[in-house]
């Protein structure tokens, strides 16, 4: 069976700078978290995949279709949900007029059956109490709410979004969750963050990018297992490891290679993602 | 309970062909009898039922809307309203000042004896839609903002809708004010030409451009080719003597200017999909 989202060599760059670098990809259904620090080209890749950007080199596949071709764009786009990091809703909008909107957009037409799926949505975020209310007297995670809800207008077979829990509080994020795996199995969901509690609850499986190269591809599971025997808890900081943070014990958390006799504490996807962001590249290296 | 609704008349119950006074007769005993309520229950998944619920919701969720909602809303389907009225041009503010400034110019018209305040209308009232078409749309003026791009819905539809929209509501209002100017009824016609002129070839020149940028440039373009026509005279002159100073006012330049809108507009339909292109770069 072929993979949902395919990416083979795709490079972008703007004015110079290498947004992303032959990168090569293939995204099976379920839910795949995108790690990576800020201007790891996380964006531009969402981008591409929910057709809103065009690549310079390299070819993509999504849904079955090639979005270069009008046709093939077209049809990705009436199997999509985006939700991208700026949601743009107008505020002078109630978030029932915005998701109403978007869902013409989407080529709802029938009035009946668009306001039923517009309740839907807003159900399925948790603002059905508040769909009448003006976007300006939302809260920010409300906003971001009802971004989500446009996304999931029509039951997309693709969802692609860009820091969803952003600006979410602690129970927002479990409600989130909740939607998220309240999505049938065959649906693919793309789902950039810098939350790695947010993979590890929510992402079988992740990609890590970093300066626009892909350093990880695979299981959640094997991204701790990066650092299985890596991670230690002492009294001071270890000069020698890679990363090294005070915990709310007071003790001192290393990720790196340890000392012999280290007091090894279980690794966590944090943990193998802050080790393959923390290798220098080989210009780094070299300068 | 003695009796309870035979299987004929809760057929007839579920498939709303009792008359009146049975369904009620059927209701009134369902108050009472939960034997029946239970038989009854499944026909909630009924499509008449389905749908009346639907047209209940749908009325409740139905918001008053702005002004321009209302107003669109008595001539088109409510999913086209919807489209057009969340365009920026068509916020009551951009109104106001539009029709401000066509009030203004037609007040300099009266007051300033005639030929330079006509000029001062002819030439500002063709960028009124302009300025209103390439503020219908664009990809950052869109509330969806990057959204509206990743939709099956057109670009090129949205953006020409907004385009008729605009020009429906700015025109007329243009028009009647211009039916006021002194000088006879054929300066109340010299704007229409550059009006459509200037807007179809925003509409053109956006499958690769910026509109904003576009109308920007055009604005540029339209008041240098026009300058002559607001240039004051040395002496007074007749109307019609003064808008003849300017090619862009005369037959040849309205008649050019007319060739120019319909072959804009045929290169923008003919280049369509060139618009999808545009915000994907």
């Amino acid at each position: 069976m072929t993979s949902p989202v395919t990416l083979a060599g795709v490079g972008k760059r703007f004015r110079g700078t290498t947004a992303l670098d032959h990168v090569t990809l293939d995204l099976p259904r379920g839910v795949t978290g995108l790690l990576g620090p800020n201007g790891a080209g996380k964006t531009t890749l969402l981008r591409i995949v929910a057709t809103a950007l065009s690549p310079d080199a390299g070819s993509v596949q999504v849904l079955g279709a090639d979005p270069a071709d009008p046709a093939g764009r077209l049809a990705i786009r009436r199997r999509l949900g985006y939700l991208p990091q700026e949601s743009g809703a107008y505020a002078g909008f109630t978030a029932f007029a915005f998701v109403d909107y978007v869902a013409v957009l989407k080529e709802m037409t029938d009035r009946a059956a668009r306001h039923a799926e517009v309740r839907r949505v807003l159900e399925v975020v948790g603002l059905g109490d508040r769909m009448h209310s003006r976007i300006r007297t939302l809260s920010g995670g409300m906003r971001r709410r009802v971004g989500l809800a446009q996304a999931l207008l029509g039951r997309p077979d693709l969802l692609v979004l860009d820091e969803p829990t952003v600006g979410l509080d602690p129970e927002q994020r479990l409600r989130f969750r909740e939607v998220l795996t309240g999505l049938g199995t065959d649906t693919t969901v793309l789902l950039s963050t810098h939350l790695t509690e947010d993979v590890a609850a929510l992402c079988p499986r992740v990609v890590v990018l970093d300066r626009g190269r892909v350093l990880f591809e695979g299981a959640t599971a094997d991204l701790s297992r990066l650092a299985d025997g890596r991670v230690w808890d002492a009294d001071a900081a270890d000069p020698l490891a890679a990363v090294s943070w005070r915990t709310a014990e007071g003790r001192f958390r290393n990720v790196g290679s340890p000392p012999p006799g280290a007091d090894l504490v279980p690794a966590g996807p944090e943990h193998g993602y802050l080790l393959l962001t923390s290798v220098p590249t080989a210009e780094e290296m070299a300068s | 309970m003695s009796w309870h609704v035979d299987p004929g008349t809760s057929a007839g119950y579920r498939a709303g062909t009792l008359p009146d006074a049975g369904a009620a007769s059927v209701e009134a005993h369902l108050l009472h009898c939960a034997a029946c309520r239970a038989d009854l229950a499944g026909s909630a998944a009924d499509p008449a039922h389905e749908r009346t619920w639907a047209t209940v919701t749908a009325a409740l969720d139905a918001e008053p809307g702005s002004a321009t909602e209302r107003v669109l809303g008595s001539a088109l389907p409510p999913h086209v309203v919807r489209l057009l009225a969340a365009a920026p041009a068509l916020r009551r503010t951009w109104w106001a000042a539009g029709t401000g400034l066509l009030a203004l110019a037609l007040v300099a018209a009266h007051l300033g004896g005639g030929a330079v305040g006509t000029a001062v209308f002819l030439v500002s009232a063709p960028l009124l839609p302009l300025a209103g078409v390439a503020l219908a749309y664009s990809a950052v003026d869109d509330v969806a903002g990057e959204v509206a791009g990743t939709t099956p819905f057109p670009r090129f539809r949205l953006l020409l809708m907004r385009t008729l929209a605009v020009a429906a509501g700015t025109l007329p209002v243009a028009g009647l004010l211009a039916l006021a100017l002194p000088g006879g009824t054929r300066p109340a016609v010299l704007w229409l030409a550059p009006a459509l002129a200037l807007c179809s070839l925003t509409l053109a020149l956006s499958a690769r451009l910026d509109p904003r940028r576009v109308a920007a440039a055009l604005t540029v373009l339209w008041l240098a080719v026009s300058w002559t026509t607001l240039r004051p005279p040395r002496a007074p002159v007749p109307v019609v003597a003064a808008l003849e100073r300017s090619l862009a006012f005369r037959p040849p330049g309205q008649a050019a200017l007319l060739c120019l809108a319909v072959l804009a507009l045929v290169v923008a339909v003919t280049r369509r999909t060139t618009f999808e292109d545009r915000s994907r770069r």
